[in-house]
């Protein structure tokens, strides 16, 4: 008997919301005691657009904003992504009917999330079941080619919501201040995965940034792909202890690339990997510029201050660089 | 006069006073066709900019390219550094020659940060890199003495360079062109004998392509050379 695990993900796309800012994530699954990542086995993903018109896009236009999102991450060289529309449905976007759906949804509860995406796998292997995708109709929408202003590009959340349908958790390379209202403004995204969108008029989060690229490279890597990238792996301690929840970024000063990692257990081990070869500046920060839990579970450690490893670290060409230690100090 | 100067005014005359004893002034040292020299010594790299970034991440402000973020700036740069070489050459003409050298440096890669407004400015103590060059040049001694033992040259050449960083996990390689000149003091065999022995220094202007560079652009410095020869 099959055992299917419903897992809703944080993974929504926000308007000025509180969230923090790191690099690429992955979503994975606990499997007895290995962790496996989510990502599809099988491929071309196939999907199903709801029959649905929202606020400012028809259904059809829908299609085609996924369309050219999906075309997007497929762009990527080097990874290998491939999806398939099958066709129009009736079913909105959050039934459990083993087909993948992006669609329309109203949501008004939801006043600050634009769109969202829940997985439906199998408990017993990890394996992909459904993805169902929504797009809150409490918003208006735009599909036109260099935006509308007041609205929300549908394409830039398209893209953003099918990263985690890939598998992609999301990024913290951003920067935000808080907002009079409580909610946070975007100062500036360095990642389409960056959980807090930029703001109503605004495309230019149809372009994949470096962070995207090396995460999805990562899930779906080609073999020449890993054999010319490189990663850089280390700790983040403070007062000689390991942090967990801190966000390293990796800045290449040759391509202006920043990617991203995270500190995701006790011993504050890190890992950054599809990086291309050549020197990094190495910054670590603490993920204050979200909501904590858009990233990682509790336990997150805020109380340090932003710093850096204090030399350049070489990537190498298909491997990792030695590893390295940040001390971080209490700020 | 003071003491210290003393010394060295008496050093410069005696050294002007040996031309004038050792050998005819018409008859100023040169290195006789098909012989060898080999050198070996010490050399100094002048330090130079590698380039500067910011790391930006795109603005909310609308359009397809918003005014960007920036997040940090680094400016990048080689400090001076010493290292070692060794050359060897063939007296193609009495005043022409080549030589094909190899040199090894550790010059340190640093870099600052500024413009972070979390992390303020930071400097860092930077990576030693482990260079190497195998260049090919040509010398042309030129005609106007300078005493009886010594000869000015020019050098021009370039080569190939390799670089390896601090983690050795990585290995860059460019160019380098370089063009300059030098002088030669013979300390013995001036007379064009075999096994003669001299000492030699050089300064030329590096041009370098490509190499561990934050922009990729053509990078120029100095470098010093002292050498010790010897004439087969």
């Amino acid at each position: 008997m099959r055992r299917a695990t419903a897992l809703l993900l944080s993974g929504a796309l926000v308007l000025a919301s509180p969230s923090p800012a790191a690099a690429y994530l992955k979503f994975g699954l606990r499997l007895d005691s290995s962790a496996v990542d989510i990502r599809w086995g099988e491929q071309p993903i196939r999907y199903f657009i709801t029959e649905r018109d929202g606020p400012g896009a028809s259904a059809g236009q829908l299609r085609d904003a996924v369309a050219r999102a999906f075309a997007t991450w497929q762009a990527v060289p080097s990874a290998s992504v491939r999806a398939e529309f099958l066709g129009f449905t009736t079913a909105p976007p959050e039934l459990s009917d083993g087909r993948t759906t992006f669609g329309f949804l109203d949501r008004p509860d939801l006043e600050r999330v634009l769109g969202a995406t829940s997985f439906l796998l199998d408990g017993s292997t990890g394996r992909i079941l459904e993805v169902d995708v929504y797009f809150n109709t409490r918003f208006d929408w735009s599909v036109a080619p260099n935006g509308e202003t007041g609205r929300i590009d549908l394409e830039s959340v398209a893209l953003h919501e099918i990263g985690h349908l890939l598998g992609l958790g999301h990024s913290a390379i951003g920067e935000t201040e808080l907002g009079a209202t409580g909610g946070r403004r975007v100062l500036g995204s360095g990642a389409v995965m960056f959980p807090i969108a930029l703001g109503p008029g605004t495309i230019a989060d149809r372009v994949l940034q470096a962070d995207d690229v090396a995460g999805i490279s990562d899930l779906y890597g080609t073999t020449a792909h890993l054999s010319a990238t490189g990663s850089i792996t280390g700790r983040v301690t403070l007062d000689g202890q390991g942090v967990f929840g801190a966000h390293v970024v990796a800045f290449s000063p040759r391509s202006g690339a920043l990617v991203g990692g995270f500190t995701l257990n006790a011993a504050g081990e890190f890992a950054i990997a599809g990086l291309e070869p050549g020197p990094y500046i190495v910054r670590v920060e603490p993920l204050d510029d979200a909501d904590t839990a858009t990233f990682l579970p509790g336990g997150v450690d805020l109380s340090f201050g932003a710093s850096y490893f204090p030399r350049t670290v070489a990537a190498p060409r298909g491997g990792a660089a030695t590893p390295i230690e940040i001390r971080v100090r209490r700020r | 006069m003071k003491p210290a100067t003393q010394p060295a005014a008496l050093a410069f005359v005696a050294l002007l006073a040996v031309p004038a004893v050792a050998q005819p002034a018409d008859d100023a040292p040169t290195l006789r066709a098909r012989r060898l020299t080999a050198s070996i010594g010490g050399l100094w790299l002048g330090g130079y900019d590698v380039g500067s970034r910011a790391a930006t991440l795109r603005g909310p402000g609308s359009g397809p390219t918003p005014p960007p973020f920036t997040l940090f700036t680094v400016d990048g740069a080689f400090a001076g550094a010493g290292g070692v070489e060794a050359r060897l050459g063939v007296t193609l003409a009495p005043r022409w020659s080549v030589e094909v050298s190899g040199t090894y440096a550790r010059p340190r890669l640093a870099a600052d940060v500024g413009g972070d407004g979390e992390a303020g400015a930071v400097s860092f103590e930077g990576e030693r890199i482990s260079q190497y060059t195998v260049e090919g040049s040509l010398v042309w001694d030129l005609g106007p003495r300078l005493g009886a033992r010594a000869r000015p040259y020019l050098i021009g050449g370039g080569g190939y360079l390799r670089q390896l960083h601090e983690d050795r996990v990585l290995v860059v390689t460019g160019q380098v062109y370089h063009g300059g000149g030098g002088v030669r003091y013979w300390l013995r065999g001036a007379d064009g004998s075999r096994l003669a022995v001299g000492v030699r220094g050089e300064a030329r202007i590096v041009a370098r392509r490509r190499g561990i560079d934050f922009t990729g652009d053509v990078r120029v410095y100095p470098t010093a050379h002292g050498l010790v020869f010897l004439v087969f």
